[in-house]
């Protein structure tokens, strides 16, 4: 039975030589299939990310925006961030009104307008 | 402008005060994400300068927020405990550390209120304005910040005050099996304090008790006038573990404010062993490991860091103390099991009530050989001190022989007034209920069974001529009952007033002799 | 033969003798119808049962007699003393009796005062009360006004918040909103 550290370790590496990322991502399913950890697939990807980040100074954040991000809040939003790397995903979201929310590993900016006003309405510092 | 008119210029003020707040620049926060939830604990990945302790404010999708507190600080997750409602939260909810550890509203504003550990109101009387919040876990005065003990504090209860005496700052515990008077002589020492105008506040946690008790519990201390001095701390069965394990620390912050400001407080955890019970529910669902009897490794300290914080402060800090009256339930009255024998090495002293007294309706059913009080005489008011000297022998003495008595018809005049001595005394201990004794009616009805005034009355009379005497007392020797409440010693010119009385007393009760034939 | 009747025999034989006696001489005292053997004879009669009475009777009759005369004497004594001792008991009572009465009047002038003391007492103390009432319904009317004005103000804000969200849905498009992100993360970078 493989530690998730081990395991987290293995994906690393087979991520470094693979370009193949369904190969790859099936491979770790018949894994943790065969080994009944399927729950842990959200700790693993998070320590992954963590990985990536020591070792290689990669680091990916999710912003979420309500209306598509144009070049200049990309750059200003990677901006924030300080990493060799920096990979953004971004997701859209129109509930949020306006503003975007960052999320990076541990961290997360929240600037969206739909926050804001929750706080306004329940008096929330 | 009067401070009730409400005009719209202030509230528009204060609507754009909190508008512009919200116009300030973002800031890059320390998140993590809740993993999973359940019974009462969530797991939650990333805030790594978590602090044990530390309050996290969990988001919910309503906009709100629940609270918990971090316990576990794990490599890769941390276990919080919730201390609102778990519905709320679902897994993948954002949640910020606070920078705050756990803290409760303390200060004369929570005297005569009916509150949740968290301060929250649970009767009827609106929020509860304290002007000052400390916080729930605080490390224990040292030696040099202590002084000991010796004032005491009178229970009201003769058995209690003369054999085994407690004095401020002391932590006495009362032990027993269920239905046995351990909440009573709480109550009662309660009641005494407001009978006798001592100045301490009352504070009562109950530990997840049966609401209708607390309720039954506060009902009385309403009639009896103690709940002016009052502070109830409640969490029933129904309350969430984690809530059931703050109680009896956050009533012990509110105990130390009063401590900490040259006041005396008094508080009764009733009881630990459900405290005990509550905290081995959490770390199991903390996934710590459990140790005997399933508790945590760590469940000695649970108790010692919370008795600990009752003290007696030196005259530099204000003189002011803090004593506690721990409960602990046994089972069929073993004291040697483990959370019993725990809290009986912490405390300085315990009260230990027998089923088999109580159905003898010996009541309050204090055992006298197992109880102790460690602090002992220094405790003691002087004038209680002076007469209560043999008691203890002569119970002790008297529980021998009858025993021995039940077999034996030819006892010799010694023995038989060993016996005799001790039934009357037994008898003289027992006490109805929500009817404490002041200082000089114990000294002086104690005086009077020592000199053997009661040794010519019949035993059932002996309720009755107590009563009686107390009266005639009270009536006649106002003054002087008055003076020896302030605690002094009786001079013999007193102790004679008190006999004499007792003597006219006793005369109408006595048995009447049969008139002899001229 | 009893004394009784020895004499009965010598007093019939000097009754005998007395009559030979006198049938023989009628003349001396005879004359006067006396016998004087027979008054000899009954004088010594007279004498022997005096002797007789004396020497057994007479000790134990004044015996008795003394005996009665001193319970006599004794009875009335102690009668005079039982009268003495209730006359003394007799004051006794009605020296206790007024005692009780004083105390008694003591003790009610005390229980007045007391009653007094006690109703003053608690008129203070029922006055105090009512200070302390109104002092703590003017804090609670002041808190009443502070939550009255905090729920205004949260109702107020929730209500722009809500009128914001409608606005915005309308009115911020996408360069609107880039421009404010750009805006807000220059600040943060600064």
């Amino acid at each position: 039975m493989t530690s998730r550290k081990e395991l987290v370790a293995a994906i690393y590496q087979l991520m470094q030589t693979s370009t193949d990322s369904k190969h790859l991502a099936q491979h770790i399913a018949a894994h943790l299939l065969d080994q009944r950890g399927t729950k842990e697939v959200g700790a693993i990807l998070r320590e992954l990310e963590s990985l990536r980040l020591n070792r290689d100074g990669v680091l990916e954040i999710t912003a979420t925006s309500a209306h598509a991000l144009s070049a200049e809040s990309k750059a200003a939003i990677k901006a924030l961030f300080d990493a060799k790397q920096i990979i953004m995903h971004e997701q859209q979201d129109p509930s949020l009104l306006g503003g975007v929310k960052v999320r990076a590993h541990d961290r997360q900016v929240d600037y969206s307008v739909r926050t804001r006003l929750q706080r306004l309405k329940t008096g929330a510092n | 402008m009067a401070t009730q008119d409400l005009t719209i210029k202030e509230l528009g003020a204060d609507i754009r005060a909190a508008i512009e707040k919200l116009k300030t620049r973002p800031e890059i926060e320390e998140a993590g994400i809740v993993t999973r939830i359940g019974d009462g604990v969530a797991w939650i990945y990333g805030l790594r300068n978590a602090g044990y302790n530390e309050m996290i404010d969990i988001e919910t999708t309503e906009g709100g927020k629940v609270t918990a507190f971090a316990l576990n600080l794990g490599d890769d997750e941390i276990g919080a405990v919730l201390l609102g409602d778990e519905r709320l939260v679902k897994a993948g909810a954002n949640a910020h550390l606070t920078g705050r550890i756990m803290e409760v509203p303390v200060g004369p504003e929570l005297v005569g209120r009916v509150v949740d550990p968290l301060g929250n109101p649970l009767d009827d009387k609106g929020p509860v304005k304290a002007s000052h919040m400390s916080p729930v876990e605080r490390p224990a005065p040292g030696v040099l910040d202590r002084k000991s003990v010796h004032e005491p504090l009178m229970t009201g209860l003769m058995a209690i005050d003369t054999m085994v005496p407690i004095g401020r700052g002391q932590r006495e515990l009362i032990i027993g099996d269920r239905q046995t008077g351990k909440t009573a002589i709480a109550v009662d020492t309660m009641i005494n304090q407001h009978r006798q105008q001592t100045g301490v506040i009352n504070i009562y946690v109950a530990i997840g008790q049966k609401l209708s008790k607390v309720a039954r519990l506060v009902e009385r201390l309403k009639r009896e006038g103690v709940m002016d001095q009052t502070i109830v701390v409640a969490t029933s069965a129904a309350d969430p573990a984690s809530l059931q394990y703050l109680a009896p620390y956050a009533a012990t912050s509110m105990g130390e404010y009063f401590r900490d400001n040259k006041q005396h407080a008094l508080v009764i955890y009733d009881d630990l062993s459900k405290h005990a019970a509550a905290y081995r529910q959490m770390s199991l669902l903390l996934r710590r490991p459990p140790g005997r009897e399933a508790y945590p490794g760590d469940v000695f300290y649970l108790h010692s860091r919370l008795l600990e914080r009752s003290a007696k402060m030196s005259d530099e800090n204000g003189a002011g103390s803090l004593t506690a009256l721990p409960i602990i339930e046994t089972q069929a009255g073993d004291i040697s099991a483990y959370i019993p024998t725990n809290v009986i090495s912490i405390t300085d002293g315990q009260i230990f009530m027998e089923t088999n007294l109580f159905y003898q309706g010996i009541r309050p059913a204090i055992s006298v050989g197992l109880s102790v009080s460690r602090v002992g005489g220094s405790a003691q008011t002087k004038a209680v001190k002076s007469v209560a000297g043999n008691l203890r022998l002569s119970l002790a003495q008297f529980r021998e022989l009858a025993a021995f008595a039940q077999f034996s018809t030819d006892l010799d005049t010694e023995t038989k007034q060993r016996i005799e001595r001790g039934q009357r005394l037994t008898e003289l201990l027992k006490q109805p209920q929500y009817s404490p004794l002041g200082v000089w009616e114990q000294t002086a009805l104690l005086l009077t069974a020592n000199e053997g005034v009661f040794d010519g009355i019949s035993i059932e009379q002996i309720k009755p001529v107590q009563a009686a005497l107390l009266s005639e007392l009270h009536k006649q020797h106002k003054k002087d009952m008055e003076k020896l409440n302030q605690g002094d010693k009786p001079d013999d010119k007193l102790k004679e007033t008190i006999l004499k009385a007792a003597q006219n007393v006793v005369k109408s009760y006595e048995p009447k002799a049969e008139k002899v034939k001229a | 033969m009893s004394v009784l009747h020895f004499v009965q025999i010598i007093g019939s034989e000097a009754a005998t003798g007395a009559g030979h006696a006198a049938a023989e001489e009628s003349t001396g005292i005879a004359a006067l119808g006396l016998d004087p053997l027979a008054i000899l004879a009954q004088a010594g009669t007279f004498l022997l049962l005096f002797w007789i009475v004396k020497k057994f009777a007479l000790g134990k009759i004044v015996q008795t007699l003394e005996k009665r005369h001193k319970t006599i004497d004794d009875g009335v004594r102690l009668g005079q003393k039982m009268e003495a001792e209730q006359a003394k008991l007799e004051e006794k009572v009605e020296d206790e009796l007024r005692k009780a009465r004083t105390e008694a009047d003591k003790i009610l002038a005390q229980a007045s005062r007391e009653a007094g003391e006690v109703v003053k007492s608690a008129e203070e103390k029922a006055s105090e009360k009512v200070d302390q009432m109104i002092a703590d319904a003017h804090v609670r009317i002041e808190e009443d006004m502070q939550r009255a004005r905090k729920a205004l103000e949260k109702d107020v804000l929730s209500m722009v918040a809500e009128a914001t969200e409608i606005i915005l849905e309308e009115k911020l498009d996408e360069k609107k909103d880039n421009n404010l992100i750009q805006r807000a993360f220059a600040r943060l970078r600064a």
